[in-house]
C-alpha cells in the first residue's frame, strides 16, 4: 500500500511540477518556478519512498507481494534476493525512474538559477519522469498484491544468481536514466538558444557514458562466467540494445568537442544526444518488453504501447524544436579542408551512426520480418561480425589518425610529421608477427591497426613530454606527469584509446587463436589439450534447499604434475525443472581454461573445454577505459574552458 | 636530414612488409565443418541460442546430421539449404543475399556512401566558399547579438531612469 500510495504521490508530485513550469513560462514568476523545484524534488522523495519500500518487502519476504512470490524464495540468499530488485519488469522500471528522480534532485541542487533554461530542463525531466510513473502505475506495478499469501516464492531464476547480476543490471540502466540529464540540457539549450548546454552537461554525459559502459561489460563478464558457452558477446537483441546508445553516445563525446572547439555541428550534436536518449528508451523496451526472443527476456508485457507512444511524443517534440530553431540553432561551416581534424571527426561520427543503424536493423528485423512475412527470422552473431568488424576497424585505425591531425588544415609536412613513425612500427609489427605466429589475414591486420594505433597514441605523449621539457626542463617522468595533468581530458581520452585497443586484442586473440575440444572421460580417464591434461576423478552429487548439485572432480595437469582441480558442476532445480550448467574457469596469465560439463553420470562425464587465450585482456582494458575515463572527467570546467576557443578561432 | 631518413627507413619498411605479406599469410580452409555451418543457423530447441553454441539434445542430433551432410559432399549453401527445408525458415541466422534480407547486407553500404558523399560535400569547397558563408555568419550573429544587448541596454537604462526619479 505505502508502495503504491507513493508512486501516485510522486505522479502527482511530478505532474503538478510540470503544470507549474508551463505556467511560469508564460508568466515568467519566481515563485511559480520555485515551486516547481519544490514539487520534482518531492517527487523524488516519494519514489525514493518507494523503492526503499520493495527493498523491505523483498527482505522480510513478503510474499503476498506478486513481484517478490514471482523473483524469490526463502532459500535464495539475502544478497540476492536484494538484487531480485531488478530482475523483473516492475523493480527494472522502478529503478530506472528512482535514478532518474535522484539525477534530476541533483541538477536541481547544483544548477539553483531560475531563467528560463532551467525551466525547460525541468520540464524535460519532469516529462520523462511523468512517463515511467505513469508507466509503473498502470502497466508494470511492483507493488501489486495476491489475493491469498503463498507460503513460499517461485524463486530467481538460476541464471541470475551471479556476482554480476548483482552489479550489471543497476549499472546499465543507471547509465540509460543518465542519458536523460544531457537531453534535457540539449532541449533546453535548443528551445532558449544557449549553446553553454555542451558545457553544462559534459560531466553528466559522460557519467552516464562511464554506467553504461560498466553495464556493457558486466553484461559481458556474467555471460562469460554464466552462461557456459565460453563467450562474452552473443549479439543478443538485448545486449545490440544496450550497445547501440553507447555508440550513438561515444559520436556524441567526440562530437561536442568540435561544437566546442570551433562552435561547430551544433545542429548535429542535439540530434546526437537526441537520438541517444531515444534508444536508451528503446533498449528499456526491448530489455523488459519480451517483444523479441532473448536470453534477457523474461516474459511478454503489455508495456509496448506505453514506450512505442514515449517514444513517438519525445521524436515529435524533440524534431519538431529542431525544425523550429533550425536557423536560429545555425552553426557556422568550420570545415576548410579535406585533410583536418573536423573532417576526421566526421567520418568517426559517420562509422558510429552506420554501425548504430547497421544494429538498429539487424535487432529490429525479427519484427519488420513478422509484419510483413507472419513469421520472425533473428539475425545471429554471423551477419553482424561480417558486417560491422569491417566498419569497426576502420574506426579503430581512424583513431589512431584524429588525434595526431591538425585542426582546420593539416598540410602534408604535418602528416608526415605525425604519421611516419607509427607507420614505421606498423611495418615493424608486421614483421615480427609471423615469428609469434601471427600468419592469418586477420591476425596481421589486427597487428597493424593496433601498433598503428599505439604508436601515433605514443607520439602524442611525447610531445607533451617535449613541450614541458621545453618551457620547465624537468625529467621525462616529471614532465609526462605535468603534461598530463594541464590536460587530463585530453590525455585521459588518449588513455581510452590504448585500452580500447588493449581491448581489441582480447576479442581478437580470443575468438581467432582459442581452442575448442568436446569429449567423453570415464573415472581415471585423461584427454589432454594444448599442453594441458584433464584427469577425471568423479562425481559429488550434494543437496541444496532448492536444488541438487552434481560437481565434477578434474585435475589440471602440465607436464605431468597437478596445478590445478577444476570443479563444474550441473545444478538441478526441481521447483523450476530446471538445469543449470555452472562452468569452471582457470585463469593462468592472461589466458582462460574453460570447462564446461555438458553430461554428468556417476562413473563419466562429457565435457567442452575451451583454451582462451590474451581473454582476460578484455576485462583489464575494460578496467583501464573506465579509469582513464574518470581521470578525463576530473579535469575543471574552467581547464576545459580555457583549453576551447569560444570565439571560434580553433588553432 | 632526420625526416629524410625516416622516409627513406619507412619506404624501407613498408616494401619490405609488403613482400613479407603472401609469405606470411596462410591460406584459408576451403572445406565446410560442423562449427561453421553451425554459426550460421539457430538451434530448433528454442533456446535463442546459435546451434553452434547450444548444447542440448536438439542440438547434437542437427549436428550430427550436418555432419552426415558433409560426408556426402556437400556445400555450406546446401547444407543450410536443406537444415531450411527440414526445421523452417526461423533456423536461419545469417540473413540471404535475396528477398527483403537483401535490405540487411545493402542498408550498411548505402549508409556509409551516402555518408561519406554528405562529408565529401562538406569538406570539399573552395577557400572563396568558405570565407563568403564565415562572413555572413559573422555579420549574422553579430546583428541577433547587438540586437540582445541594445535590448538588455533599454531595459537596464529604463530601471535606471526610474530609480533616478524616485529619487
Amino acid at each position: 500500500m505505502i508502495g503504491y500510495v507513493s508512486l501516485i504521490s510522486a505522479f502527482l508530485s511530478t505532474f503538478c511540477a510540470i503544470i507549474l513550469f508551463s505556467v511560469s513560462l508564460k508568466k515568467n514568476h519566481p515563485g511559480l518556478i520555485r515551486f516547481g523545484r519544490g514539487a520534482l524534488l518531492l517527487a523524488s522523495v516519494f519514489i525514493t519512498i518507494a523503492a526503499l519500500w520493495l527493498f523491505y518487502l523483498l527482505v522480510t519476504r513478503d510474499f503476498q507481494s506478486m513481484y517478490v512470490a514471482s523473483h524469490t524464495n526463502r532459500a535464495l540468499p539475502l544478497v540476492y534476493t536484494l538484487s531480485a530488485f531488478w530482475a523483473g519488469q516492475e523493480g527494472s522500471l522502478l529503478l530506472w525512474a528512482w535514478a532518474l528522480s535522484l539525477f534530476t534532485a541533483v541538477t536541481l541542487f547544483v544548477d539553483k538559477k531560475n531563467d528560463e533554461f532551467a525551466i525547460y530542463k525541468s520540464l524535460t525531466l519532469a516529462a520523462t519522469l511523468l512517463f515511467f510513473l505513469f508507466t509503473l502505475m498502470f502497466a508494470a506495478n511492483p507493488f501489486q498484491r495476491l489475493s491469498f499469501k503463498p507460503v513460499d516464492g517461485l524463486g530467481l531464476n538460476p541464471l541470475l544468481r551471479s556476482p554480476g547480476m548483482i552489479f550489471h543490471p543497476p549499472t546499465l540502466l543507471i547509465g540509460y536514466a543518465g542519458f536523460t540529464i544531457p537531453f534535457a540540457y540539449a532541449m533546453a539549450g535548443l528551445a532558449t538558444g544557449n549553446e553553454h548546454w555542451i558545457y553544462r552537461s559534459r560531466k553528466w554525459a559522460l557519467s552516464a557514458w562511464i554506467f553504461l559502459s560498466v553495464g556493457i561489460v558486466l553484461g559481458g563478464w556474467w555471460a562469460y562466467r554464466v552462461l557456459g558457452w565460453g563467450g562474452y558477446w552473443a549479439w543478443d537483441p538485448v545486449e545490440n540494445a544496450s550497445l547501440m546508445p553507447w555508440l550513438v553516445g561515444t559520436a556524441f563525446l567526440h562530437s561536442v568537442m568540435i561544437q566546442e572547439k570551433r562552435r561547430g555541428m551544433k545542429r548535429w550534436n542535439f540530434l546526437l544526444i537526441t537520438f541517444t536518449f531515444i534508444l536508451v528508451i528503446y533498449a528499456t523496451f526491448l530489455t523488459r518488453s519480451g517483444i523479441l526472443s532473448s536470453v534477457h527476456s523474461f516474459a511478454e508485457s503489455p508495456i509496448g504501447i506505453f514506450f512505442s507512444t514515449f517514444i513517438v511524443l519525445t521524436l515529435i517534440a524533440s524534431l519538431g524544436l529542431f525544425v523550429s530553431k533550425y536557423e536560429v540553432y545555425r552553426s557556422r561551416n568550420i570545415f576548410e579542408a579535406s585533410l583536418s581534424k573536423e573532417v576526421s571527426f566526421l567520418f568517426n561520427n559517420l562509422l558510429f551512426v552506420v554501425l548504430t543503424v547497421v544494429i538498429l536493423v539487424g535487432t529490429t528485423f525479427p519484427l519488420i520480418s513478422q509484419a510483413l512475412r507472419g513469421f520472425q527470422v533473428t539475425i545471429g552473431a554471423e551477419y553482424y561480425n561480417e558486417v560491422t568488424v569491417p566498419l569497426g576497424l576502420v574506426l579503430i585505425f581512424l583513431m589512431g589518425i584524429c588525434p595526431s591531425i591538425a585542426w582546420r588544415r593539416a598540410n602534408i609536412a604535418s602528416l608526415k610529421r605525425s604519421f611516419t613513425w607509427p607507420i614505421v612500427a606498423s611495418m615493424v609489427g608486421l614483421i615480427i608477427s609471423p615469428l609469434l605466429g601471427i600468419r592469418d589475414f586477420v591476425g596481421l591486420l589486427m597487428v597493424f591497426i593496433c601498433v598503428f594505433v599505439v604508436a601515433s597514441h605514443g607520439l602524442e605523449f611525447w610531445r607533451g613530454i617535449k613541450a614541458e621539457g621545453k618551457t620547465k626542463g624537468f625529467g621525462y617522468v616529471r614532465n609526462l606527469w605535468r603534461a598530463v595533468q594541464k590536460n587530463r581530458r585530453r590525455y585521459g581520452g588518449y588513455l581510452v584509446h590504448i585500452s580500447i585497443v588493449i581491448i581489441l586484442v582480447g576479442i581478437t586473440a580470443s575468438s581467432v587463436y582459442d581452442s575448442s575440444r568436446m569429449f567423453t572421460l570415464s573415472r581415471g580417464e585423461t584427454y589432454s589439450i594444448e599442453g594441458y591434461t584433464l584427469s577425471f576423478e568423479g562425481v559429488k552429487v550434494s543437496e541444496k534447499a532448492d536444488r541438487a548439485v552434481f560437481t565434477v572432480s578434474l585435475l589440471v595437469l602440465k607436464d605431468g604434475r597437478v596445478i590445478h582441480e577444476a570443479t563444474p558442476s550441473i545444478e538441478y532445480y526441481e521447483k523450476m525443472e530446471q538445469y543449470i550448467t555452472r562452468v569452471h574457469i582457470h585463469t593462468v596469465g592472461l589466458k582462460d581454461l574453460y570447462v564446461i560439463p555438458l553430461e554428468v553420470w556417476e562413473d563419466n562425464a562429457t565435457f567442452k573445454v575451451k583454451i582462451l587465450p590474451f581473454v582476460n585482456l578484455i576485462w583489464i582494458g575494460a578496467f583501464l577505459m573506465l579509469a582513464s575515463t574518470v581521470f578525463a572527467m576530473t579535469s575543471s570546467e574552467k581547464a576545459v574552458l580555457k583549453n576551447q576557443d569560444l570565439k571560434g578561432n580553433g588553432r | 636530414m632526420k625526416m629524410k631518413n625516416a622516409r627513406k627507413i619507412a619506404v624501407f619498411v613498408f616494401i619490405f612488409g609488403l613482400l613479407l605479406l603472401p609469405i606470411s599469410v596462410q591460406a584459408s580452409e576451403v572445406k565446410t565443418t560442423v562449427e561453421e555451418v553451425s554459426r550460421s543457423v539457430w538451434c530448433p530447441c528454442g533456446c535463442t541460442m546459435l546451434l553452434s553454441d547450444c548444447e542440448c539434445e536438439t542440438a547434437y542430433k542437427v549436428r550430427t546430421q550436418i555432419e552426415q551432410m558433409i560426408s556426402q559432399g556437400k556445400t555450406k549453401e546446401e547444407i543450410i539449404f536443406e537444415l531450411q527445408m527440414i526445421y523452417g525458415e526461423n533456423i536461419l541466422a545469417t540473413p540471404q543475399k535475396s528477398g527483403l534480407e537483401l535490405m540487411l547486407w545493402v542498408l550498411p553500404i548505402a549508409a556509409a556512401v551516402g555518408g561519406t558523399a554528405i562529408i565529401y560535400r562538406l569538406a570539399y569547397r573552395k577557400p572563396s566558399d568558405v570565407e563568403l558563408e564565415e562572413e555572413e555568419y559573422e555579420s549574422e550573429e553579430l546583428l541577433t547579438a547587438m540586437a540582445k544587448y541594445d535590448e538588455i541596454f533599454e531595459k537596464e537604462y529604463q530601471k535606471f531612469r526610474e530609480r533616478v526619479a524616485k529619487k
